[in-house]
């Protein structure tokens, strides 16, 4: 096999790898931001709305630069099948392995969100949660593989990737709480006394006591 | 044929029924009515004669649409499946009992009707939908079915099923929503009218009342049907009279008797006004209770028949507190799927609460109405319409009321206890 | 035969996002509990790509345009007499 490895490929791989998981994380907090329905004068919801879906797309294609470097460079011997098959790698099999599962999910996510108009909303959303579980599975790969880790702007990078989602979940969950149907809004007054009501074919039973002046049971 | 005597109290639906109403089994139904004619195998002849003898009686549906019952059968007879049957005696208004009444003392009458829709179309099977908890009407009909078997009465297979108790659950959409495995909530439909589908097939849902009456008129004959009623809405029809009546219970009326007269029949005397249709009817002011009770005199005055509920309110009561009460209730009773109803309807009924407590002004007055405009007709289904509807009528009804409320306060009839029936409190959460 | 389109809302699904009242409100309005309040009315054929693009934008899918021939259009979910307040941020 031809052995290709220069450092461009090696840097190359670390960089895109950093950029995408700030991508990943602005995508996280721009689709946190677009269930809370904020907005400010000068970014409407829809923008909101349509950023995280165009930096997703971005984060995606720093993460196919981070992978095809990492596959190609024979630095470290990352095989094809590694890419997909989660721990399939020769090299740091678990941390890289993290990574193919980060990644895994977010082809789903990925593939459903292209073709959100063809399935189920249900389907949809379903596949889409799965990003709570991508995200920081992503962030470990990132923790675990430890590659520049040992400067201080990349653990104050990882850092604020943490504290901005995790901020803006916390804002999400008690400043935003979901509102959406199945209940009422107010809950029903008290419980009127019941009338029982029983048929007849105007025998005179049934249908309550019910009498002039309203002075029924 | 038999000649059945008209007049306020008139027998047809009810006709064979003595003074205790007991259950008609099959052998006094037949007695009473003679047998059904049922085609022995598929005949296209007696189909045709059977829709044309149905269109000629301008038979309507007695589930509140006030459909042409012919119309209906026609559009499914032209689907290319056979099309099921599903008989809707959901009868979620509270106050309405008469679909229960037809259950549990003439179900021969209703299977019929259905029985003879299933010929007509070909159906496979009939469905019989009683709410869960109407035992004693489902009792009553699965022991129909027993005896229709046993009997060799013909027709296809009946099944009793009985879906969630809850008010919306006898919606179209609803009931073939859970029919087909799903749950009792309004499905959203953009193309009206949609013909219900169940498991694939289209569904004919017609009213546990309305197929009695086609059962009656496949046996007399259109002529016969039209000998009572109004031209424009032939026959007979059941109401549930309640409220402040002496004689409260259910009556079968010609179609354009004069309300006073139902509820001089009911022993009713002077009311403050009369709550016709159901909780997403209308209100009849009293000077209007001489009104003919039809479709087309109701309107004039701006109310509709709706399930043929009447609930009389005193002389002297409030109706804007009795309908603050249903308004609050219906709002409970939403499906809690579209934003205009889940908070569209509560804050409407609050709305009207404090102008019934007379805490009200004018301009509280003028945002319910406001707000009356923004609900109506933005839901998936007609529940929110129906509570825009009483509202508005109750505003219109008891205008003089409403003035008084915003101005001096509550009268005293605000106080007065309810006469009302509101069953269930939100406790209720079964939708499956 | 001549074509109309109509913007139809699914009431169950929608969610009050509120992107499409920002996107075309010319013909969304936004009631007070956030909820869009539709025109019922064809669309115009100059608003096209706005409805387009609020239909793509809807997190919840819940908009869609429908064809109905204008000889027979069928009846739409919303109400024609309706009263918008636009209110700038949905609660």
């Amino acid at each position: 096999m031809l052995a290709l490895t220069t450092p461009f490929l090696w840097y190359t791989t670390r960089a895109s790898g950093t950029v995408a998981l700030v991508l990943l994380t602005a995508t996280v907090v721009l689709g946190i931001l677009t269930t809370t329905r904020a907005s400010t004068s000068g970014v409407p919801k829809f923008a909101i709305s349509d950023l995280h879906r165009r930096v997703s797309l971005l984060a995606m294609v720093f993460l196919g630069i981070h992978i095809f470097t990492a596959v190609v460079d024979t630095f470290v011997p990352i095989g094809l099948a590694a890419t997909v098959v989660p721990f399939a790698s020769a090299y740091s099999p678990l941390w890289v392995g993290l990574g193919t599962v980060a990644f895994d999910l977010l082809l789903a996510v990925v593939a459903t969100s292209l073709l959100r108009q063809r399935i189920s909303a249900r389907s949809f959303r379903a596949v889409h949660w799965l990003v709570y579980i991508s995200w920081p599975v992503a962030v470990a790969h990132g923790i675990g593989i430890g590659t520049d880790l040992r400067f201080s702007w990349m653990q104050i990078l990882v850092a604020a990737c943490l504290v901005s989602v995790l901020t803006a979940l916390a804002w999400r969950v008690w400043a935003h709480p979901y509102r959406g149907g199945h209940r009422t809004a107010v809950p029903p007054p008290a419980r009127e006394q019941v009338r029982p009501i029983t048929s007849s074919a105007r025998t005179g039973s049934g249908l309550g006591q019910g009498a002039r002046g309203g002075a029924g049971r | 044929m038999t000649t059945l005597e008209a007049g306020p109290a008139t027998a047809r639906l009810l006709a064979g029924l003595g003074p205790a109403a007991a259950r008609l089994d099959l052998g006094s139904h037949l007695a009473v009515h003679g047998p059904l004619a049922l085609p022995g195998r598929r005949d296209r002849h007696w189909a045709d004669s059977f829709v044309g003898a149905t269109a000629e009686s301008g038979l309507t549906g007695r589930g509140g649409a006030g459909f042409p019952t012919a119309r209906k059968l026609q559009t499914l007879r032209s689907e290319r499946r056979r099309p099921v049957v599903v008989v809707n005696a959901m009868e979620g208004e509270p106050a309405s009992r008469k679909d229960q009444f037809l259950a549990t003392r003439v179900p021969h009458l209703v299977l019929d009707g259905a029985t003879l829709m299933a010929a007509c179309l070909n159906a496979p099977g009939i469905s019989v939908c009683v709410a869960r908890g109407s035992t004693a009407a489902a009792r009553s009909f699965a022991a129909a079915v027993a005896e229709r078997e046993r009997a060799g009465v013909g027709g296809v297979p009946i099944t009793v099923v009985q879906p969630p108790d809850r008010y919306v659950a006898g919606e179209e959409s609803a009931l073939s929503n859970w029919l087909d495995g799903g749950n009792s909530r309004p499905q959203f439909r953009p193309d009206r009218p949609a013909i219900p589908r169940v498991k694939g097939r289209p569904a004919l849902v017609d009213n546990a009342e309305t197929l009695a009456h086609v059962a009656l008129v496949a046996r007399y004959g259109p002529a016969w049907f039209r000998q009572l009623g109004t031209p424009g809405s032939p026959g007979t029809t059941l109401v549930t009279v309640s409220g402040s009546v002496d004689d409260p219970g259910i009556l079968e009326v010609p179609i354009g008797t004069p309300v006073s007269s139902v509820l001089a029949t009911a022993g009713a005397g002077s009311t403050g006004g009369v709550l016709l249709g159901g909780y997403g009817g209308t209100w009849l002011a009293p000077t209007d209770v001489g009104t003919p009770y039809d479709p087309v005199s109701l309107r004039d005055v701006g109310c509709t028949t709706g399930v043929g509920v009447m609930i009389a309110l005193p002389a002297g009561g409030c109706g804007l507190a009795e309908t603050a009460r249903i308004a609050h209730w219906m709002a409970s009773e939403s499906a809690g799927q579209c934003g205009p109803c889940v908070f569209g309807l509560p804050a409407v009924a609050q709305d009207l609460t404090v102008i019934a407590r007379g805490r009200a002004g004018h301009r509280d007055a003028d945002r319910l109405w406001a707000r009356l405009g923004t609900i109506d007709g933005r839901g998936a289904c007609r529940h929110p319409d129906g509570v825009v509807r009483l509202i508005r009528s109750a505003v219109t009804a008891f205008a003089g009321d409403v003035n008084r409320h915003l101005s001096h306060g509550p009268c005293p009839g605000a106080a007065w206890p309810s006469v009302i029936p509101l069953p269930r409190g939100a406790e209720v959460v079964e939708w499956r | 035969m001549a074509v109309e389109r109509l913007l139809r809302l699914d009431p169950v699904v929608c969610d009050a996002f509120g992107h499409c009242a920002e996107l075309v409100p010319e013909l969304i309005g936004i009631d007070e509990w956030g909820y869009p309040v539709v025109d019922p009315s064809p669309i115009p054929p100059h608003l096209m790509d706005h409805v387009e693009a609020a239909v793509r934008a809807c997190p919840r899918n819940a908009l869609s345009v429908q064809r109905v021939a204008a000889s027979n259009p069928r009846r739409p979910i919303a109400s024609s007499r309706v009263v918008v307040r636009r209110s700038s941020q949905a609660r």
